[in-house]
């Protein structure tokens, strides 16, 4: 297998294994509500996605020795509650598209797309109550326990950019929103695998914060370039609405570079169009933004910031991972920072 | 005669090595994933300048191990705090006997249960029940006695009112051992106590608990065990009353 085909065939690998794992766990009975929680659970799930988190939780493990089988099923939690915040995230965003279809709000209405979510997320403890009979109940223990941290970050990030959005903030840094991305997203896409696929394969043997700073690093390059394929992307294989999170009014490392850079009045234009809902915004608006985007070269200015932070993380690999015989899983996680920045 | 060589000790002009165009690598984040890195920007106008290209690249690290690091240091001195006990509460020498007769109670409570679970298990065959909280096998209506369920005859003398509680895992068959019965504070225990299944007329079980005079008042409890395997078959319990 080549470096330029690793990471995408792993990830089609590990991802159908994972798959095949959750269906398991999403058979909801007749006299459970299955006809009104069983197709919408197993929606988001079936449509597929890259399976990044349960393919990185495997492939660390298995770079410290661990069995597929030992870490599968924590793999499978992290997706279950990865579909879970989705569904929120949708509903919380109004997203029209997910993965080339409708979202699930659209197609079932708000109510039930909010008890599919929080279904998926209370399932999620089925697969981690599991791993007793895997991996014993000390290191169970332990990853209950770092799946409580990450699931406690990701709801706190995601209130710090909710609450942004609601309070109109627009006096924003870079740290600031490095911050928030640390923990809406980099704890639950890179963090959290990371360190459980540590924590399982060395068996509780390692000190688990060289994969926090590498994970920190490469879940916030990958937060930045999902942010940029939301502005440039390529609309089927990105899978979400081009232009999405301007019409949002999501803070992104763009519009706070385009805060920041624009002329005061531009900057006061930009600060109503931001406070605008959704449904007031006019599309010459969203034009104009990204437009003025271009001209301020707040783009490229995030291409950069997100190279640099990956290459921040091939240094945290080089020293988190340093001792590990050389394997295909090894190669994966070595190559995920290049590949993070070059995904389209 | 050959000519002095020039650097000669009377010349002052040394050799020199000529200058260097760099004197360091070239080394930079935005060149390590390719000349241009990969993801290049939409058109020739976006194309930054490569000053202001590295400038941007090292910001993005250097606020990254910034935030990084304030976030470590915040997380640290929250663990401390959870670390330290509360100036409010202290535990008192009075606690640790109460403590330690809740993990006692605690862990009667869980072989209970344990058992009581073993022989359901053994009732329904080893079925276990399915995900949807039903036996995968057909389970009695209702309980219904087991074919040569015991009977029980105590044999007890205390000088306090006393309870004794028999956990056992039927069926039972053969010698066993009853461990010394022992409290969770003090030294004295119970040591004369017996259960002989089979010593009475029908095959009733015979427990025998003698407590010794001036026993303090509280629970004691003691492993039942197969004098043959060594295997734990029950508790036995006693709770002398104040």
């Amino acid at each position: 297998m080549n470096r330029a085909s690793l990471v995408p065939e792993t990830l089609k690998e590990y991802g159908a294994i994972c798959r095949r794992a959750l269906q398991s766990y999403l058979t909801v009975h007749g006299d459970r509500g299955a006809e009104y929680l069983g197709d919408a659970l197993r929606d988001y799930p079936e449509r597929g996605g890259r399976s990044l988190r349960a393919t990185l939780c495997l492939a660390v493990a298995r770079a410290f020795g661990a069995s597929i089988e030992e870490a599968l099923d924590s793999a499978v939690a992290l997706e279950m509650l990865h579909n879970s915040f989705l569904i929120h995230d949708d509903v919380e965003d109004d997203s029209e598209v997910r993965r080339g279809r409708p979202t699930l709000h659209v197609l079932h209405g708000v109510p039930i797309a909010i008890n599919v979510g929080d279904a998926l997320s209370v399932l999620s403890l089925r697969p981690l109550l599991r791993n007793r009979g895997t991996i014993g109940a000390r290191l169970s223990l332990r990853v209950l326990e770092e799946a409580e941290q990450m699931a406690r970050e990701t709801v706190e990030g995601q209130a710090i950019e909710l609450g942004w959005r609601r309070a109109n903030v627009v006096d924003l840094g870079d740290d600031d929103y490095l911050r928030m991305v640390l923990k809406k997203t980099c704890w639950y896409t890179t963090i959290f695998p990371t360190r459980v696929g540590a924590l399982i394969g060395s068996r509780d043997a390692v000190d688990l914060e060289p994969f926090l700073r590498f994970g920190f690093f490469i879940g916030a390059a990958f937060q930045i370039q999902d942010d940029l394929l939301n502005l440039i992307g390529d609309r089927l294989r990105y899978g979400k609405e081009i232009g999405g999170d301007l019409w949002e009014g999501k803070r992104t490392l763009m519009i706070i570079h385009l805060l920041k850079s624009a002329h005061r009045d531009e900057a006061a234009r930009l600060g109503r169009f931001l406070a605008t809902p959704r449904s007031d915004k006019r599309e010459e608006d969203v034009r104009w933004v990204r437009d003025l985007m271009d001209c301020y070269g707040s783009v490229a200015y995030c291409q950069q910031v997100a190279h640099g932070l990956a290459g921040a993380a091939t240094l945290e690999f080089e020293r988190g991972f340093a001792g590990l015989p050389e394997s295909r899983d090894l190669a994966f996680v070595r190559e995920l920072p290049a590949w993070v920045i070059s995904r389209a | 005669m050959p000519s002095k060589p020039a650097n000669s000790k009377k010349n002052p002009e040394r050799a020199k090595k000529p200058e260097l165009p760099r004197t360091e690598p070239i080394r930079s984040w935005s060149t390590i994933f390719g000349p241009n890195g990969a993801g290049a920007p939409l058109n020739a106008a976006e194309q930054p300048a490569a000053g202001w290209a590295t400038d941007s690249v090292r910001r993005g690290v250097e606020l990254g191990y910034r935030v990084l690091d304030d976030y470590l240091r915040q997380g640290a001195s929250a663990a401390g705090a959870f670390a330290a006990p509360p100036r409010t509460w202290a535990p008192s020498p009075d606690d640790l006997p109460r403590m330690t007769e809740r993990m006692l109670q605690y862990t009667s409570d869980f072989t209970s249960l344990w058992f009581d679970a073993m022989r359901i298990m053994s009732n329904n065959g080893g079925a276990q029940p399915g995900s949807d909280g039903k036996a995968t096998r057909s389970s009695p209506d209702r309980p219904t006695e087991a074919p040569g369920r015991a009977r029980w005859v105590l044999d007890v003398r205390s000088e306090r009112p006393a309870e004794i509680i028999v956990a056992l895992d039927e069926p039972v068959a053969g010698e066993l051992t009853v461990e010394p019965l022992r409290a969770s504070s003090g030294k004295r225990a119970i040591t004369d106590a017996a259960i002989r299944p089979g010593a009475e007329p029908g095959g009733a079980l015979r427990v025998r608990v003698h407590v010794p005079p001036k026993l303090p008042p509280g629970r004691y409890t003691g492993a039942v065990v197969d004098a043959a395997t060594k295997q734990p078959k029950g508790r036995l319990t006693v709770t002398l009353a104040k």
